[in-house]
């Protein structure tokens, strides 16, 4: 479980500007939360603060204990991080489990290449691999797979969403709409204010105010809100076969 | 300037144990001031296929046409033919050196021997053209944000005005905004400026709604060609493990559960019409 | 020159600690000043080892380059301090020796292994609040700094080449920065489980060259 609460953030001392200004967020025990905001909107820095890399006082509490420098390092033990970009080394725990995970998804030969040469998409699959092999019990997500194909992507969201089945806390910080299906709540971040914060079929319903945000409503919730306009639909489908059958009865 | 691919072969590492074939065999054309798709699985050999484009890596076997001038094994490509094409980077941070944006944006010019009294109107043309005012000039590219670098990469490149641009990956991390101002740039360099523009994508829905040709790559080798509509829809995509663009995946299961055929549409609109026709 | 080379053999499956410690000690052995006869053992023992690690013979050889220049340095010093012929012929033996060691170390050995195995040499360290783990890191740095210069030269070069120039300048220069930038950056992930195997050959490696040591003095 992730607390914030009234964080109150500023770039530097000089500027009066302030990113966040009381933020409170509470992500609860066994939550699959996908967090989108434009570019600029403060993702990068509360992903910072919630990694501990940026210094904040007593505000964030996980697993109802407050956050400081002293038990910061056990805390972090908890958090499984997937960055974008990785210039990480990682030293991967080869569990029984990892390996039956790179043995579904097929990439094996990742565990053996040395690290220096891979390309940037493997080096996603293998921070992936790297979390999974710690069992954390929250994960963190930083667009984390824009460089893996579509069908890989499937079947890790898949595992993922097995994963949270089993208790694991998901952060899931996307520019991509349409992998908030994957998961269960959506909160909208907007300079450096929460603008929504809701189960994913209620917030998809805000159309303007997540195309102002400068985001794409993913496929079937667009779909959804034209055919209930129209009166075909009466409530927000997000799979697609119920789509399909619920159309055509 | 056309762009042709005769039987190209590309080994890394040859003669060793790391040996890996990342082409295959690849005979395909660009289509002149067209935007040319390039699509496939992580390891297709699709980046490599950009490199070699751009001479960055020269083929084992095989030549690439250029117009009149011929890439191939162990030959080095002419300075002025580089002018001709504009690579940009499919991550900025790799493509970036010197410590400030002007610098950056200056290096090319400087290369084909510009007039240096002209090269600043070019560098803040060039600036403009991506969406970016002079106030970014001074600062360190890679101090910017993820969206900003792009945009410097891409200007970078524009500024020496080549006829043939070709993207890695270009929009990744970027969000919706940005994505579809860059699309809104691909346009107008296409219609009002007649490049020839190559991209290398995974984002299946961003090339479902630009790319004019696509092509698609499997294990090393060029196995689909067509429009939008001739490569989604062929029976054989399913083999090569890529997804389709959303829109025509729903379009395909209504086919197969329901037995309706919607046909593949480009926008939610025009898909709305034809699920009223079949209500 | 130090670049991992990825096959499956005895070397490559070793501990890294124990690889890290058996080398270093051979490194320790080649210092010594003796009989002919023991360097000629110790040659037959490296090329043993060598064919142990199925890497090809010619891959070593691309990788021990740098035993030209250096080799050039000793003979011409050593020949204005005028010492005999005999010892300079000692002193390229064991140098020799020492490089490839040093080369079969880091073709047998990813980079994150030997990060890891100087953190466990350190530990005793942690005591007095050191960060171990950052110091392995950057003394590994250290090792690959030829290596990276190299990697960060190629990169810039590319970029530059498709830019239309084939020789930019300060290339070295950027390339430092580049690399300082990379490694303020750098980021280890420590798995919570840490799982470190010891087998026979672990033992055997170890111990082998700390008998021989032993023996010498």
């Amino acid at each position: 479980m992730i607390e914030i609460e009234d964080l109150t953030y500023k770039y530097n001392s000089i500027d009066n500007n302030e990113l966040f200004h009381e933020l409170s967020l509470t992500l609860k025990k066994g939550s699959f939360t996908t967090l989108v905001g434009p570019i600029g909107c403060g993702k990068t820095t509360l992903i910072k603060i919630l990694l501990g890399q940026i210094k904040i006082d007593d505000k964030i509490r996980i697993d109802r204990i407050l956050v400081s420098e002293k038990n910061k390092e056990q805390i972090q033990k908890k958090i499984g991080f997937i960055p974008q970009y990785s210039d990480e080394l990682h030293d991967i725990s080869y569990t029984k489990y990892v390996q039956t995970i790179a043995q579904q998804l097929e990439i094996e030969y990742l565990l053996k290449a040395d690290q220096q040469h891979l390309s940037s998409g493997e080096k996603q699959l293998l921070s992936f691999l790297n979390v999974l092999g710690n069992k954390p019990q929250i994960i963190i997500l930083d667009e984390a797979f824009t460089l893996i194909d579509e069908r890989k992507k499937k079947q890790i969201f898949n595992i993922l969403t097995q994963l949270n089945q089993q208790g694991i806390t998901i952060l899931n910080f996307t520019n991509d709409l349409e992998e908030s299906l994957y998961g269960n709540d959506i909160v909208l971040l907007q300079n450096g204010t929460i603008i929504l914060n809701g189960p994913k079929e209620q917030i998809l319903k805000e159309e303007k105010t997540i195309k102002k945000a400068g985001l794409e409503l993913p496929f079937l919730a667009d779909l959804s809100i034209r055919l209930m306009y129209y009166g075909v639909l009466d409530h927000m489908i997000l799979d697609m076969d119920e789509m399909v059958n619920t159309i055509w009865k | 300037m056309e762009i042709k691919y005769n039987e190209v072969y590309y080994t890394y590492r040859e003669n060793t144990k790391l040996e890996k074939i990342a082409l295959n065999d690849v005979t395909l054309n660009i289509k002149q001031g067209k935007i040319n798709g390039i699509i496939g699985t992580i390891g297709s050999g699709k980046t490599t296929f950009l490199e070699l484009m751009d001479a960055l890596l020269l083929p084992t076997m095989g030549t690439i046409q250029l117009g009149e001038h011929k890439i191939e094994h162990q030959k080095k490509l002419k300075n002025d033919v580089r002018f001709e094409i504009g690579y940009v980077f499919g991550n900025p941070k790799e493509q970036f050196f010197l410590p400030t944006v002007k610098k950056e944006i200056a290096f090319a010019l400087k290369q084909f021997s510009y007039k240096l009294n002209k090269i600043d109107k070019q560098i803040s043309d060039a600036l403009k053209m991506v969406g970016l005012d002079d106030s970014y000039l001074e600062r360190n590219p890679l101090e910017l944000s993820n969206g900003e670098m792009r945009k410097v990469a891409i200007a970078s490149v524009l500024a020496f005005n080549p006829k043939i641009l070709i993207f890695d990956e270009p929009t990744i991390g970027l969000d919706s905004i940005s994505k579809n101002s860059f699309l809104k740039m691909l346009k107008l360099l296409k219609n009002r400026y007649h490049k020839t523009i190559i991209i290398v994508t995974h984002d299946i829905n961003m090339i479902h709604k630009i790319a004019d040709y696509l092509f698609v790559f499997h294990k090393g080798k060029m196995v689909l060609e067509g429009n939008k509509y001739e490569v989604f829809g062929n029976e054989q995509f399913e083999q090569y493990q890529l997804k389709k663009p959303t829109i025509m995946e729903f379009s395909d299961l209504v086919l197969k559960q329901k037995g309706i055929k919607l046909g593949y549409r480009d926008d939610v609109n025009d898909l709305i019409k034809d699920i009223y026709r079949h209500v | 020159m130090c670049k991992y080379y990825l096959s499956e053999s005895k070397i490559h499956s070793m501990n890294p600690l124990a690889k890290l410690i058996s080398i270093t000690l051979l490194i320790f052995i080649s210092f010594s000043n003796t009989t002919i006869e023991f360097y000629a053992l110790l040659t037959i023992l490296t090329i043993l080892l060598t064919l142990l690690t199925n890497i090809p013979m010619k891959t070593y050889i691309q990788n021990m380059k740098i035993w030209i220049p250096i080799t050039i340095f000793l003979i011409t010093t050593n020949l204005l301090f005028q010492t005999p012929i005999t010892n300079i012929v000692r002193i390229i033996i064991r140098f020799t020796l020492m490089l490839s060691y040093f080369i079969m170390l880091t073709m047998t050995t990813k980079r994150i292994q030997i990060i890891k195995a100087l953190d466990q040499i350190l530990s005793p360290l942690k005591k007095f609040q050191i960060n171990t783990l950052q110091l392995a890191s950057q003394i590994t740095s250290n090792i690959y700094f030829l290596e990276d210069i190299k990697e960060e030269k190629k990169q810039i070069l590319k970029s530059s080449i498709s830019r239309g120039n084939n020789q930019p300048e300060e290339i070295l220069s950027l390339s430092l920065s580049r690399i300082s930038k990379k490694t303020e950056n750098l980021k280890i992930t420590k798995p919570n489980q840490s799982i470190n195997h010891w087998n026979w050959f672990d033992c055997y490696m170890v111990i082998m060259p700390f008998i021989t040591l032993l023996i010498l003095i």
